[in-house]
């Protein structure tokens, strides 16, 4: 089974999505902070991290530089997940290593073709 | 001023005139004195022409910085309040659609449709919220793009999937023709999607049970750029109307309704998108047979 760890601290969103995405027949395991994703991202080894970039104690472009820069985590795909459309959000997610970008409010159609596309499942 | 150069004038005429010293007046032949006098004059006059239009300058330049400012501050303040806006409408908008998926996995359909009302109407006024946002991004000077290589045809499939629902709504049938070796564009995914979106959406506003197509293809005699074609047979506009089309918070009157549907924002933001993104976007209207909007865009 995909396991997928959903990095997000707005305590609703992550409750929703990780619904949602269990629904679909996912395992998922989440993370409320910046620190705790890479910490999860070690633990558990998903097989791919949805990141909300807009974190309070580490954003999600850091998270994800350190998940790139570790060689244990590095090869799991990372999907950016913004609040805001803006092409800025868009390239720094490009340049900290995230694989794919989506924005907020999830489209959840869009979001499993990013998930299957990068992990083949 | 005025009274600076009075003072000026009669204290000229009394150097002129009087022995500052012993207090004698002399007889002088007037005429040297008195163009001198006229000289003086025209040097004062003029100098208080220019200082009336300098200090006239300074206050308009004052005016048009408190203006700029007021711009400013009124653009960040829709870029913050729209971005508050957002947060709990996602999870409006997520939550609606997590108790259809959960109802749909139950095989439960009772509340099928109020779900389906609720997530609309969280979608149309997220639509409305970003526009106003790029809107005013644009006015700030701050709308970007990015760019990225991506296949013409998956986005085209994304947006039909999208605009089937908006278009069948009022009994308009949609007709996509992009052919499937399109090959791939660089642009920027998220805001031509938007473009197409906005333009789909309008097509389907003013058309009632007629015919709605987007056809994609590569110019004939430049394969270097794409053209994206949005016709509908809708009501058509007149020359009055295409001129204010582009215009910010313009708004046309939908058939048979008296109400105005959306910002009046989204061919005003079309138009800078394509702009940015180094494309055109051209209308053609008759009245009362149909509509055509035709935008290009570079394919690299």
């Amino acid at each position: 089974m995909t396991k997928i760890l959903i990095a997000e601290d707005d305590e609703d969103s992550l409750d929703m999505l990780s619904r949602r995405l269990k629904l679909q027949g996912f395992d998922v395991v989440t993370a409320a902070t910046g620190s705790d994703a890479i910490a999860v991202a070690v633990s558990e080894k998903p097989d791919v991290v949805v990141m909300d970039l807009n974190m309070p104690d580490m954003t999600g472009w850091e998270a994800t530089r350190k998940i790139k820069a570790d060689p244990a985590t590095k090869a799991i795909p990372v999907i950016a997940l913004s609040a805001h459309a803006t092409s800025g959000d868009h390239d720094e997610a490009h340049e900290a290593g995230c694989d794919a970008f989506e924005t907020k409010p999830v489209d959840l159609n869009r979001l499993l073709k990013r998930i299957k596309e990068l992990t083949g499942a | 001023m005025f009274s600076g150069a009075l003072i000026a004038a009669v204290s000229a005429y009394a150097w002129l005139s009087v022995d500052l010293v012993s207090g004698h007046v002399y007889e002088h032949d007037a005429i040297p004195y008195w163009n001198a006098l006229v000289r003086f004059g025209f040097f004062i006059l003029t100098a208080f022409l220019v200082a009336t239009r300098r200090r006239t300058e300074i206050e308009l330049a004052a005016a048009r910085d408190r203006a700029q400012q007021a711009n400013r501050a009124k653009s960040a303040f829709l870029a913050g309040v729209s971005h508050e806006l957002r947060t709990p409408l996602n999870a409006i908008i997520g939550y609606s659609e997590l108790l259809a998926e959960e109802a749909q996995a139950a095989g439960n359909t009772a509340r099928e449709r109020d779900l389906e009302r609720i997530r609309r109407a969280g979608h149309h006024l997220l639509s409305l919220i970003n526009n106003i946002l790029d809107m005013a991004k644009i006015e700030a000077g701050k709308l970007e793009v990015s760019r990225e290589r991506f296949a013409i045809w998956e986005a085209i499939e994304d947006v039909t999937g999208i605009a089937e629902l908006l278009v069948r709504k009022r009994g308009n049938k949609l007709t996509v023709d992009c052919p499937e070796d399109i090959g791939e564009i660089v642009s920027d995914e998220i805001r031509l999607r938007q473009v197409l979106l906005n333009l789909l959406g309008n097509a389907a506003k003013f058309t009632e049970k007629g015919s709605i197509t987007l056809t994609v293809g590569r110019i004939a005699d430049d394969p270097g750029r794409i053209s994206f074609v949005v016709a509908d047979d809708g009501v058509g506009m007149d020359e009055g109307q295409l001129a204010k089309l582009f215009k910010p918070f313009t708004q046309f009157h939908q058939q048979n309704r008296s109400t105005m549907v959306g910002s009046g924002l989204g061919l005003a933001i079309s138009r800078r998108l394509c702009d940015l993104l180094g494309g055109t976007i051209n209308v053609e209207s008759t009245p009362g047979k149909g509509t055509r909007v035709s935008v290009v865009l570079p394919a690299e």
